[in-house]
């Protein structure tokens, strides 16, 4: 199974995370946060007017919002302690022989470039704060397809970043990580596929996070114009520090009417980075968004991708597959709004826990009055082999039309000893019996993934369960 | 191929005594029926020869030829060439019998010749046909929404593709009619003529139409009340088990 294209998530080592490099940087922001870190960070990025105060607003919200506390204990993310802004690298490099050889280094480790050759359309690589490589195919650029970070979006395409930058779908005033967001925001990939494209290859970013207790920020913002399709992919990675490292990332999604968007995310990150996203997608008519998600390392995680169909006939696909090991406590679900009628959402969440890890399913799906005929599947399963871990659901569901169909299951699952018996009576051993139970349990999102990554996904979660069993 | 020794045999399951003293030979190649009740320990002989993880053998010894299968782990005895033919197999999600076969096949390949995986894909799609199952089971989750029958066909699928040396097949007859059962038998036959010893655990005798035994015991509270021939088994189906147990 093995090809060309070895470890997109960067698997090389055990209990999430990665070798560290040297820290490296051109520029590096004092720690914690105040008004002049954001002013500092908008005029080294030499950004316009609109954006600064855009920021800065948003940091007023930051300093007015109270963190979260419904959920999992962020009491020890001390974000006064964190730097918020690093920069590594002057320019954009568009070979992968101009880029530095130890970023080089990692990124081929984690499979970048070889990826990039095999069979992706198109290339960014963040690490640290901004984005330091990145690469389009010309077939679609000729197509006006864009793809670059978000930074040089800002530069060159301000009016379409103006007009869809946290404007209707997420807002700074929405909570705290999304207000921090707003005033720290860098890097992240801005993506236009215009009317009527189909891009038959996937794009995908990398971001990679290599210094200690340092926070990022990346902003996506993808917007597929009508009729037009996309395949947009991610994957994070970072190395084990003992201090904590704080992800807060934003991503934006608009569907035009008819069009198809598939977000695929794989997060690897090491288990002291705080994962605190906040991702949606606006679909409009006839358009379908499907969010596949794949939640493997990080302690706390935050991660509820929305939809709003705001469109007839829209549609929402969500697959998460979320693992909890020892220490890692994962609050990962979906939020679905059907705004108008016939409008479809379908979510499935798997999750995993062991080793005394905690994984919650936290949904949201309403129903307008008016949203006839809309119909939606809510499946959560969970699979808990052992009994010092914890898996919860809480799903909340409100609807306010009486012509719709609606289903939720929820079922927690045990690997039990006559299910390992069984395969071990065919010649497996006890770890191979159990992983081939995991991974015949995560096998409805495996293959949604991109081949390489599902292979990747399996053999990391079958190496963070080794041992921990039995 | 090895001979199948049960030494004075004595099993715990949930600290309660199941098997009491069995002593039970399967000849090299040969066929032995075991019998009996329900209830009478039948299904604990075949989980305590592949070594079940809730049963605690306190007494005696099973061997396969050289190996002490009561001293080996089940992953250990399967690859030893004994296998079960389990009475209520597990359903497993997301994995396919295919699956489940090409993994276990790359364990036991490492021991054979000039083995190759496209050919043995062939071959158990040819003995899904041999066994009339539609090829859909071949891809689908394992046992799940499986019909009595169908999991049966698929156990004894499984034992016919795996390079079984000696084959413990418990209660197959349960659940299948009788043109399935035909279908079953002719496999089970396929592997004596491969030398492949076979213990067939069985409460009635229906399959014993097609398949001729050269041993036939009986269990009774978990001891072997009764050993003979065929004609055993045929008296049992006339007269029940009433005059062996009652003794």
């Amino acid at each position: 199974m093995k090809t060309s294209v070895t470890a997109p998530i960067g698997s090389h080592a055990k209990n999430g995370g990665s070798q560290a490099l040297p820290e490296r940087f051109l520029f590096q922001a004092k720690r914690g946060i105040s008004r002049e870190i954001v002013e500092e960070i908008s005029r080294l990025k030499n950004e316009p007017d609109w954006m600064r105060e855009f920021r800065l607003k948003a940091y007023e919200d930051f300093v007015r919002l109270p963190v979260p506390t419904w959920g999992p204990d962020l009491s020890k993310l001390d974000l006064q302690s964190l730097t918020y802004y690093q920069r590594t690298e002057e320019g954009r490099y568009k070979s992968w022989d101009e880029v530095p050889a130890d970023i080089k280094n990692t990124f081929e480790k984690i499979g970048v470039p070889q990826a990039e050759r095999a069979f992706l359309a198109g290339v960014i690589g963040q690490y640290e704060s901004e984005g330091f490589y990145q690469k389009l195919r010309s077939k679609w650029e000729d197509k006006g397809v864009i793809f670059c970070d978000t930074d040089t979006a800002v530069q060159k395409y301000p009016e379409l970043v103006k007009k869809y930058f946290m404007t209707d779908c997420i807002k700074t005033s929405e909570h705290k990580f999304a207000a921090l967001h707003g005033a720290v925001w860098s890097g992240g990939s801005f993506l236009h596929v215009p009317k009527g494209v189909h891009m038959d290859m996937p794009l995908q970013t990398y971001f990679r996070m290599n210094a200690r207790a340092s926070g990022q920020f990346e902003h996506t913002l993808i917007i597929v114009d009508e009729g037009a399709s996309v395949q947009y992919i991610e994957g994070c990675t970072a190395p084990m520090y003992n201090t904590s490292s704080l992800h807060a990332a934003v991503v934006e999604i608009f569907v035009m009417k008819g069009a198809r968007s598939r977000y695929t995310t794989i997060q690897n990150w090491s288990k002291n980075v705080y994962n605190l996203n906040t991702k949606r997608a606006i679909v409009e008519e006839d358009g379908i968004q499907e969010w596949v998600g794949g939640s493997l390392g990080s302690g706390v995680t935050m991660l509820y991708p929305c939809s709003i169909l705001k469109g007839r006939g829209a549609r929402a696909e969500h697959l998460n597959i979320a693992v909890a090991g020892p220490g890692q406590h994962k609050d990962t679900g979906a939020k679905v709004m059907h705004l108008a009628p016939n409008t479809t959402s379908n979510i499935i969440s798997k999750s995993i826990s062991f080793g005394g890890g905690i994984s919650t399913y936290r949904g949201l799906l309403k129903i307008i009055k008016g949203a006839k005929g809309s119909v939606s599947h809510v499946q959560c399963d969970a699979l808990m082999p052992d009994n010092i871990s914890v898996s919860n659901t809480i799903p909340y569901i409100k609807v306010d039309e009486e012509d719709v169909t609606l289903g939720h299951e929820a079922k927690v699952g045990r690997i039990s000893e006559e299910q390992v018996f069984y395969l071990m009576s065919r010649g497996l051993s006890e770890q191979e019996a159990i992983n081939l139970v995991v991974q015949g349990f995560m096998e409805p999102i495996a293959k949604s993934l991109p081949l390489e990554y599902a292979v990747e996904l399996n053999r990391l979660i079958s190496m963070e369960m080794e041992g921990s069993l039995g | 191929m090895s001979t199948l020794t049960i030494k004075n045999l004595h099993v715990q399951l949930a600290d309660k005594p199941i098997l009491n003293g069995i002593d039970l030979v399967v000849p090299k190649g040969a066929t032995c029926v075991l019998m009996g009740p329900n209830g009478s320990g039948k299904s604990t002989l075949g989980n305590t020869i592949l070594a079940h993880p809730a049963i605690t053998i306190t007494k005696g010894k099973i061997t396969f030829g050289k190996e002490v299968l009561s001293k080996m782990k089940t992953d250990e005895i399967a690859r030893a060439g004994v296998m079960l033919a389990m009475q209520h197999p597990q359903t497993v999600s997301g994995v396919s019998v295919t699956n489940l076969l090409t993994i276990a096949m790359r364990k036991f390949a490492a021991k054979q010749k000039n083995f190759k995986m496209a050919h043995f894909r062939e071959s158990i799609k040819d003995t899904a046909k041999a066994l009339k199952m539609d090829s859909e089971f071949l891809s689908r989750s394992l046992n799940e929404g499986f019909s009595g029958g169908e999991k049966k066909k698929m156990e004894i699928l499984q034992l016919a593709l795996l390079p079984a040396k000696c084959v413990i097949i418990d209660e197959i007859d349960s659940g299948l009619d009788i043109d399935a059962l035909k279908l079953v038998a002719k496999q089970i036959s396929k592997l004596r003529e491969r030398g492949v010893s076979v213990l067939l655990i069985t409460h009635y005798n229906r399959i014993l139409r097609w398949i001729k035994a050269d041993r036939v015991h009986i269990l009774h509270k978990g001891e072997i009340v009764k050993s003979g021939t065929d004609a055993l088994a045929k008296d049992i189906e006339k007269n029940g088990y009433s005059r062996y147990i009652n003794a």
